[in-house]
């Protein structure tokens, strides 16, 4: 699958622009990260790409066609949603959560059949959760409960996925296995992946493509090595930053530091 | 799988006992009639006793079907409520249709209508009251415009407005004859179900539990976050209303018939989630089958216990407080 964000344009409101003219693509089996400081806009592209804010101007396209003439569960059956994991008001089993994944396939009236169960079981498999089938959502770890969402999410059968920050909040450890499970949907099973992210590392280490949001609703869009580089995070973040690049066992890993300030002009 | 069968086991169970208890509940009264007679009048071969046809067909059968129905409705409506606006505190009458109904039926006493225009009145302006809502909500405009929190503020001052509204009518009422109607009515009784005001409310009830009934899977995805339940497909404006307008419908027909009663739209549900935990292909059934049992036990001992009949609102928590702690110590609340 095929989806672009072509010259979106959002602002809450008139005059503070929030995003100007944003584009990115992802192609089959790629992986986008999305960057920027806070209040940048990271979340609102989100929510507009996924149809939750409408962009003032520019398109959506899925595959070419523009997501405002795709229904609802069309939409939803090929792309698939990944929120930041959240307790839930009423908590659910995991088996029952990512059952949920299969909402998108079923009328109003309509129950999840034996073939949905064993999707999502399948779907658990894959995201390495069976175990957990039978505790509650309320009883795992925070680690544990993304990768239940992101089970949910593949419950659904989609081409792509949109994670919002997916290893904010968790250990390192977590964060490993949430980032090699991108890797491993991306490039073993083709699925497109794009996600946000705070770590300018984690989209070095994952992402083929990066977006970088800056002040003002500019952005840049490129293969992530070329845009993550010193100058322009400096600019987005800023920040005076050192990227150091380690060689271990033959794969290039890079650290970011964060230096100093760069005083702001005031006036 | 074990909480499936569990749950199985479970409505099975209370499906038969139910039957048992409104059995019971035909025996039992001032005027006792033997089960044997009972089952012969229910087949439709008459009784040797006096009077006991009449008391049995035009009496209890009436009163204990709907308080069977409002129960099951109310609680039904309430675990809908609870799912729909991600609140464990959610009731019936969070979005003021009991505080409509309430005014409708005052302001019918206070005209004087006839029992049937009071329970009219008293739906008219229970539906009435969240429409209002519905209307309220609209007019939000920018970010909030279609979110959740808009729906229950507006709720607040809907229900607000018509409790002020039920107090105004209080206080012109006279106090001599009419205002003793006003609040016995409103601390809620199944006495005066006839087979008229069982045609009246029954349909509505009926209906709006059938469409709950039918929506409980869509109600899971309904308790998420706004973008996770619209990620996961769900048409959330129509699927909103609809739980609200049958909701609505139920608790509007109740508190028709017979006033307000309060807890077990509350009680019900969470007794329901402690057992089978939160997932509304079970709690949704439970709930209506436990609202039922619920609300015929806890008439019957209302009008068994003395001669005068004990307002049922304040048994609903005089039974239901207990009942309530000691599952949350035998469960430890809601964990599954």
């Amino acid at each position: 699958m095929k989806f672009e964000v072509k010259d979106g344009c959002f602002s809450y409101l008139k005059e503070d622009i929030v995003l100007d003219h944003v584009s990115l693509c992802a192609d089959e089996g790629q992986v986008i990260s999305i960057l920027g400081p806070n209040g940048g806009g990271k979340t609102t592209l989100l929510k507009c790409m996924l149809g939750f804010l409408k962009f003032a101007e520019g398109a959506i396209l899925v595959d070419g066609v523009s997501e405002k003439e795709m229904k609802q569960n069309e939409f939803w059956q090929k792309v698939a949603y990944v929120p930041q994991a959240r307790t839930q008001t009423f908590p659910y089993l995991v088996r029952e959560t990512v059952l949920m994944g299969r909402s998108p396939y079923l009328s109003m009236f309509q129950m999840p059949s034996a073939i949905d169960k064993e999707i999502a079981e399948d779907a658990m498999k894959r995201a390495g959760i069976l175990h957990l089938a039978e505790k509650s959502c309320a009883e795992i770890s925070g680690g544990e409960l993304q990768l239940v969402l992101i089970a949910r999410a593949l419950a659904s059968k989609p081409e792509m996925l949109v994670m919002d920050e997916p290893e904010t909040g968790l250990d390192f450890r977590n964060q490993l296995l949430v980032l090699n499970m991108i890797k491993k949907l991306s490039k073993e099973e083709h699925l497109s992946v794009i996600f946000n992210t705070h770590y300018p590392e984690h989209a070095l280490e994952v992402s083929d493509h990066t977006l970088l949001l800056m002040k003002n609703g500019n952005s840049m869009f490129g293969e992530t090595k070329d845009i993550l580089n010193e100058k322009n995070m400096c600019e987005a973040f800023g920040v005076n930053i050192k990227i150091i690049e380690e060689n271990i066992e033959g794969l290039t890993h890079s650290t970011i530091l964060p230096v100093s300030l760069i005083e702001e002009d005031k006036s | 799988m074990k909480l499936d069968v569990k749950f199985k086991y479970w409505m099975i169970a209370s499906t038969v006992i139910l039957i048992v208890i409104a059995l019971f509940a035909l025996c039992a009264g001032q005027f006792q009639v033997p089960a044997d007679q009972v089952l012969s009048i229910l087949a439709g071969k008459g009784s040797t006793l006096k009077n006991a046809e009449t008391v049995i067909r035009q009496v209890r059968l009436p009163r204990i079907l709907f308080s069977m129905l409002a129960g099951a409705g109310l609680a039904a409506a309430g675990a809908a409520f609870q799912s729909l606006f991600s609140n464990p505190l959610a009731t019936p009458d969070t979005l003021g249709t009991a505080n409509g109904a309430s005014f409708g039926a005052a302001l019918g006493i206070l005209l004087g209508m006839s029992s049937a225009g009071i329970q009219l009145s008293a739906m008219f302006f229970g539906i009435l009251a969240v429409l209002l809502v519905f209307l309220v909500t609209r007019t939000a405009a920018g970010q909030n415009k279609g979110s959740i929190i808009m729906v229950i503020l507006a709720g607040l001052v809907i229900s607000s407005l018509f409790s002020a509204l039920v107090t105004l009518i209080k206080y012109v009422a006279d106090p001599n004859n009419i205002l003793p109607v006003i609040t016995f009515w409103l601390m809620g009784s199944f006495s005066s179900v006839t087979f008229k005001s069982l045609q009246i409310g029954a349909p509505l009830i009926i209906i709006g539990v059938l469409i709950l009934f039918f929506l409980r899977y869509r109600m899971n995805a309904m308790s998420l976050s706004n973008d996770e339940a619209k990620s996961l497909g769900v048409n959330l404006p129509l699927t909103r209303s609809i739980i609200i307008i049958s909701a609505a419908a139920i608790t509007a027909s109740v508190v028709a018939i017979c006033g307000v009663i309060g807890w077990v739209g509350l009680l019900i549900p969470h007794i329901a989630r402690m057992l089978f935990g939160n997932d509304n292909r079970r709690v949704l059934p439970a709930s209506i089958v436990f609202g039922a049992e619920f609300m015929l036990i806890t008439d019957t001992i209302a009008r068994c216990v003395s001669n005068a009949e004990i307002p049922v609102s304040i048994l609903t928590a005089v039974i239901g407080a207990p009942v309530f702690i000691i599952l949350l110590r035998k469960t430890g609340g809601i964990r599954i």
